[in-house]
């Protein structure tokens, strides 16, 4: 385990050299980061009406599309596969590149691959609202939106395999591995359940093997690997310690290769014993990634504590690190027979989603993106407009799904007295589900800043390349000067 | 950083010390490795305890067929017919026994394998499987079937053999057979574990 | 680790194995189970659904109810699906053999609806008409039929319009403040029907030989509060 800078030998050029790499991702970072804040905020902005609907149900009734069965999908489409998993990948490439000192390749196949997810994204959002949704929990988007995704998350994944083995260091920092690991796995998961979920012939419940070992694949090996590996390579920045242990991290690794994809099937699913056990098998093997990770998380942040609640970054990691143990434990005790009995169809299942996708996920990457916009473009972003961003990242997920699992404990509790009506324990549940929606709020909310801060910046960076273009001698240069002034 | 920074905001600092964070020595406590072995073995036990052997009808909260009380009854191609479709007999051989070429599983109905004077190798098939080719009625198969020695008592075993012999729908009359037959086999072929192949089944006389 | 192949070739294995296990394998075990015949009725299981409950399946897709619905009833033990008088046994995979796609559901908000064809008063063919009105009215707008329901009203399954001809036999029967105004009346539009089609036809209730329907004993245990039916006054469901 030795100590490793990951650059080349002669220190004085790391910071050039870091400095090259950065730059190589300033097209990639114009073109795509705003498109993915966009994503964000259109995502924020569908769960909270959605979660409203839940207060007066007969809102917003007149028209199909903004039904709370459309609504609720289609947002959580724009979140985990606008917002989540595209700005995750460009993250990703960024710390694969530093990671192995060298320029990203082949930025063509990013942008084109980004163009097409893009529309993916959209087509999938639109197709929902519009009512083709495809009826599968966390696959809901239209099978040609997914084709779309699959094909430019191909694209990007050769990029990063090109820039991967064009290494120039040793041994590389291991958040490379899981970036990669997350560019294989969605085109992986993805194209198989396009492929098999495409013909008629595929018996219902042969059907809810595939959707939920792809659903569970894309969520917790291609969203999770991705934001495990922005966590173990942000958290040692944020503490300013080194990462604790390489070993850990191979054990994380691993274990999310072989055991996480099994973690498909539930107690009380309507399959033969032998699958669901063997899914609960996958559920149990899986938690050693996740403790594994939470030891590697604390000893890295042992004794920094105060210097990573100094920094909006700092604390947005910390919180991502946290909710990514708080999911991952989560998700193992509900695969238990005892837990599930009582838990599962409730809103608990709900909140450990949002753990994950909210937390583990969407706060690591608000935690390391202004960074990424800034080196790539060399632009500051306005730092109040990130804190306020932060804060109320924080608070509103942590709100959402704080009350989320405690009304799915109430909701969990009344149902299993079978003496208590129906009814009732849903109105049991509502207090803590009206309480997510204040949550949902100040996170949708707390996007605006960031909206704000990155189209500022990159308006900036691009106003400053025309006036440069200008001040070459291709246009007068008075006009463009004075209008900035 | 090529571009100058006239209007707002400060410019990026040029590259950070260390572009990605060094990893120290720390190895994992034991109590990890102990957790470790723990979720290890709750894993495997859990496939171990909850498996139903496998079956395609077995479901919670039963453990096995023989333990779902709807399996058996007094008539025993009726019994036979509900041990066929629940143990997953019918998923390859299908409904009306004429087994199914895309996976290499022979025909049941009016086959002369099934049709022979004594059931003793049809017990053996179904105690222990049987793979590699296999001529039926003249047609050459290759299939490989799983035992249901482990999954099946000896009264469900002679149920679904009946079931398969005498079976009205499928036009097969061929003589019953008893939960004492396959005792009878059982015992006698206690050792064996691996699955028949066609050329050592067929040195075994039909009717012992 | 530092070897590209051999990092590529082991996250190759490692989904490929869960794949192979988790769902190749139990594709070939089931995946090609046909229909079987039951013992009561020497009907097929499950049986084809009608044309209209088909085209009512792709409504109830299209706007998303499994997002609040499930479908499944679970064994005994858990949550008392049983107890609570959803099934009258758990589901298995032959429940779900022609449902194209499965929308099996993850969430709870509303009630299950594994058979709700059948758990909401008799099955019998007389309470057909009342059923229909019952979920139509309900689909309208559910507090007119449930206080406190938290499901999303559907008024575009319907339309509002002027009576010219004396009133439709279609039109729903609505009090207060959900009834149209005076000299109209609302009727369901196709989708809201074929969508009642679609759930009438969804009962998990025959028994199986892999989950069979066990009486329960005479000494009846404490029937689920929640138990109800259109005659008095509604489902609580």
């Amino acid at each position: 385990m030795t100590s490793n800078v990951g650059m080349p030998s002669h220190t004085d050029s790391a910071g050039w050299a870091a400095n090259e790499v950065d730059a190589s991702f300033r097209p990639v970072a114009l073109l795509l980061v705003t498109k993915a804040v966009l994503w964000l905020v259109a995502g924020s902005l569908l769960t909270l009406l959605a979660s409203i609907k839940l207060h007066g149900p007969s809102m917003m009734s007149g028209s199909a599309w903004l039904t709370y069965g459309r609504v609720l999908p289609a947002g959580w489409t724009a979140l985990v596969f606008g917002f989540a998993g595209q700005a995750g990948t460009l993250l990703g490439l960024w710390t694969l590149a530093r990671a192995a000192g060298q320029r990203l390749q082949a930025p063509g196949l990013v942008l084109a691959g980004g163009v097409l997810w893009n529309l993916g994204v959209l087509a999938g959002v639109v197709g929902i609202l519009a009512g083709f949704s495809t009826g599968r929990e966390g696959l809901e988007m239209p099978s040609g939106a997914l084709a779309l995704l699959t094909v430019g998350a191909a694209l990007t994944g050769v990029a990063g395999w090109k820039t991967y083995s064009a290494r120039t260091t040793a041994r590389v920092f291991p958040s490379a591995w899981f970036v990669l690991l997350g560019l294989i796995a969605f085109v992986w998961f993805a194209s198989a359940a396009l492929a098999m979920l495409g013909g008629a012939d595929v018996r219902g419940s042969i059907q809810l093997l595939i959707q939920r070992w792809a659903g569970n694949g894309l969520q917790r090996i291609w969203l999770g690997g991705l934001a495990l590996g922005l966590i173990l390579f942000a958290l040692p920045r944020a503490a300013q310690k080194p990462l604790a242990s390489r070993e850990l991290t191979l054990i994380s690794f691993w274990s999310l290769v072989f055991f996480t994809p099994w973690a498909v099937t539930l107690p009380g699913d309507p399959l033969p014993r032998w699958v669901v056990s063997f899914g609960v098998a996958g559920h149990t093997l899986a938690a050693i990634g996740v403790l594994a990770a939470a030891i590697n998380f604390w000893k890295t942040g042992e004794g920094a504590v105060a210097r990573l609640f100094s920094t909006s970054a700092g604390r947005l990691v910390t919180g991502a690190a946290v909710a990514y143990v708080v999911a991952g434990t989560l998700q193992y005790l509900v695969s238990l027979r005892v837990v599930a009995s009582v838990v599962r169809f409730t809103w608990l299942p709900v909140g450990i989603d949002w753990a994950l996708v909210g937390g583990g996920a969407i706060w690591v990457v608000l935690s390391v993106l202004p960074e990424f916009v800034e080196r790539a473009t060399g632009r500051r972003l306005n730092p109040g407009l990130l804190n306020l961003n932060a804060t109320l990242s924080l608070v509103g997920v942590g709100v959402v799904v704080l009350s989320l699992i405690l009304a799915g404990v109430i909701q969990g509790m009344s149902l299993s007295n079978p003496g208590k009506a129906y009814m009732d324990t849903v109105k049991g549940s509502m207090h803590g589900v009206r309480l997510s929606s204040l949550g949902f709020l100040l996170f949708f909310l707390g996007q605006l800043p960031l909206l704000a801060a990155v189209v500022g910046g990159l308006t900036a960076v691009a106003r400053d390349a025309v006036g440069a273009v200008k001040s070459w001698g291709l246009a007068p240069t008075g006009k463009g000067m004075g209008a900035r002034s | 950083m090529k571009k100058p920074s006239r209007s707002h905001a400060g410019a990026v600092p040029a590259g950070d010390a260390a572009t990605v964070p060094s990893i120290s020595s720390y190895s994992a406590p034991t109590g990890f490795f102990v957790a470790l072995a723990g979720l290890l073995y709750l894993g495997q036990a859990e496939g171990c305890y909850h498996h139903g052997l496998f079956s395609a009808g077995v479901y919670e909260p039963y453990a096995d067929l023989r333990s779902i009380p709807s399996l058996g009854g007094p008539n025993p191609i009726d019994a036979g017919r509900d041990v066929y479709m629940a143990a997953g007999c019918v998923a390859c051989h299908q409904p009306n026994g004429t087994g199914n070429p895309a996976n290499g599983c022979p025909p049941l109905a009016k086959s002369d394998w099934v049709l022979a004077e004594g059931p003793s190798r049809l017990i053996r098939i179904v105690l222990h499987g049987a793979q590699g080719p296999i001529t039926v009625n003249g047609q050459p198969w290759n299939g490989n079937m799983t035992p249901f020695g482990g999954s099946l008592s000896d009264e469900q075993i002679a149920h679904v053999l009946t079931f398969v012999r005498q079976s009205p729908e499928w036009g097969n009359a061929a003589s019953e057979v008893t939960p004492e037959m396959v005792k009878a086999v059982r015992e006698k072929e206690s050792s064996r574990a691996a699955q028949w192949t066609a050329a050592e089944l067929e040195k075994i006389p039909v009717t012992e | 680790m530092n070897s590209t192949p051999l990092l590529f070739l082991g996250i190759l294995a490692g989904l490929a194995a869960s794949w192979w296990g988790m769902v190749v394998a139990p594709k070939l075990q089931i995946g090609s189970a046909p229909t079987v015949v039951l013992k009561e009725t020497g009907q097929h299981y499950p049986p084809t659904r009608p044309g209209v409950a088909q085209q009512g399946a792709e409504v109830y897709r299209s706007l998303g109810c499994n997002t609040c619905h499930s479908q499944i009833v679970r064994p005994e033990g858990y949550g008392h699906d049983l107890l609570r008088g959803w099934g009258p046994r758990r589901t298995v995979a032959q429940d779900y053999l022609r449902d194209q796609p499965i929308m099996l559901g993850s969430v709870r908000v509303g009630p299950d609806l594994a058979n709700i064809a059948t758990r909401m008063g008799s099955g019998d063919s007389n309470a057909q008409p009342a059923m229909v009105a019952y979920h139509l009215k309900h689909l309208y707008h559910p507090r007119t039929v449930m206080e406190g329901s938290v499901m999303p009203a559907y008024p575009f399954l319907f339309e509002k319009r002027r009576i010219v001809e004396g009133p439709s036999p279609d039109a729903l029967k609505l009090e207060g403040a959900y009834a149209p105004e005076a000299g109209y009346e609302v009727v369901p539009k196709e989708e809201a029907r074929v969508l009642v089609a679609y759930l009438l036809s969804l009962k998990s209730s025959a028994s199986l030989v892999e989950a069979p329907v066990i009486p329960p004993p005479t000494n009846a245990p404490v029937k689920a509060a929640n138990t109800a039916s259109i005659a008095t006054g509604g489902p609580s469901r």
